[in-house]
């Protein structure tokens, strides 16, 4: 292999392994934020979470009891209200992830990858 | 109920955590909108403070600012600034367990100065059910780099968790766990033996690590919770914090796994990092200051 082939090689290695590092990143920063708080309980905003408190909301219900990420009983009073703040939570944190992930795809270049 | 941030600073002969702590204090009175911090310092540390920065910029980033005696300890720590130097320094920072009687506040978040906050995620903490919560994880910000002691305190032995953020709320319970942090400090050298833990100088988080497991009921009960967000991210003392390009956006390079001295840059924006290398901190700590104040 000539040498600038080779050099090539090393340098889109480098290339992905930052892409692959940044993506980590935004994943991680994603999950961090998808946690949602209240009356003293901690939930992990997922699909199924949101598909839950969903099915309950249709069939009327204003207020059940969940159990938190640390398996306590947590009354929820006002449960459209906590649908529409899961929801939103949900939403503006994928689009976000979604946004600088294809940002990130466009970028081909290391130093473009981590530049402001 | 009062709440608020506890941070404890103690300057050695090369880095200045007290510079740390302002910028880090200004940074969370930014992004987590908390106005209510308070730092544990000495006086040597204080004075530094007022010779690098103006009365009004502290009186600013702190609430109220607490002068403890600062005790000449044998406990060295190996300070590294990227692969190119390491020096052996004292680390006066073992007075994390008072915190329970010095904290003036009812609910207290204590974060360790270098844990850079550019987000609002800590604030689901306040009024939550749990009445005390600390990490057992902490994911490295290069992926695929693992480190075995920031899991287990010993090959074979209990939980790692990590004195960089925890919160307490005043009561018998948390009196009790602080108290015992107490006993586990004084009697170091006999837990240190106990746990296996085979570092020579005193850890914070060794000591919580004991504290946890023992208030656990000496055993994996999960009794002591984590932190809303379960994680906290984190770089090595062999990385560097290279830039501050904007408000919470935080430029890395990070080393690279198996090839010592070679670096992959990183960025992160909106990420809570505990930042191992302090003089990197001390370097860019005059740029936080001068763009979140």
């Amino acid at each position: 292999m000539s040498d600038d082939r080779l050099h090539k090689a090393l340098e889109f290695a480098n290339y992905r392994q930052t892409f692959f590092n940044q993506k980590q990143i935004l994943k991680n920063k994603s999950q961090a934020l998808l946690s949602y708080s209240i009356q003293g309980g901690t939930f992990k905003v997922t699909q199924e979470l949101i598909a839950f408190v969903g099915t309950f909301v249709q069939q009327g219900y204003e207020e059940i009891v969940l159990l938190d990420v640390n398996e306590n009983p947590i009354k929820i009073d006002d449960l459209k209200s906590f649908l529409t703040e899961i929801t939103s939570r949900y939403f503006e944190v994928t689009n976000d992830y979604h946004k600088q992930y294809s940002e990130m795809q466009t970028k081909r270049r290391t130093a473009k990858l981590v530049e402001a | 109920m009062s709440q608020g941030i506890v941070f404890f600073a103690h300057n050695n002969t090369e880095i200045d955590y007290g510079s740390i702590a302002l910028a880090n204090a200004l940074m969370i009175k930014h992004h987590m909108g908390v106005d209510a911090i308070t730092l544990i310092t000495d006086e040597g540390t204080m004075r530094h403070l007022k010779d690098q920065h103006s009365q009004q910029l502290i009186d600013n980033a702190f609430e109220n600012i607490r002068i403890q005696q600062r005790r000449k300890v044998e406990n060295n720590k190996r300070y590294r600034d990227t692969r190119h130097t390491v020096n052996l320094l004292q680390f006066y920072n073992i007075n994390r367990s008072t915190v329970f009687t010095q904290s003036p506040y009812n609910e207290t978040l204590v974060i360790d100065v270098d844990y850079l906050i550019c987000n609002d995620s800590l604030n689901a903490i306040w009024k939550h059910k749990e009445s005390l919560m600390i990490n057992a994880k902490s994911l490295d910000l290069l992926h695929g780099r693992h480190h075995h002691e920031f899991e287990r305190v010993d090959d074979f032995g209990i939980d790692f968790y990590w004195a960089t953020a925890f919160f307490f709320r005043k009561n018998q319970e948390t009196e009790i766990f602080f108290n015992l942090l107490e006993a586990i400090k004084a009697n170091y050298p006999y837990f240190k033996t106990l746990y296996g833990i085979n570092t020579y100088n005193f850890r914070n988080d060794h000591a919580f690590s004991i504290a946890v497991h023992m208030f656990n009921g000496f055993a994996k009960s999960k009794l002591v919770k984590n932190l809303p967000v379960n994680f906290l991210q984190h770089t090595l003392d062999y990385d560097e914090l290279y830039d501050i390009t904007d408000k919470g956006s935080l430029s890395f390079l990070l080393e690279k796994i198996n090839e010592p001295g070679n670096f992959i840059p990183a960025r992160t924006d909106g990420v809570n990092v505990h930042v191992m290398n302090k003089y990197s901190l001390v370097r860019q700590s005059k740029k936080i200051v001068e763009m979140y104040k």
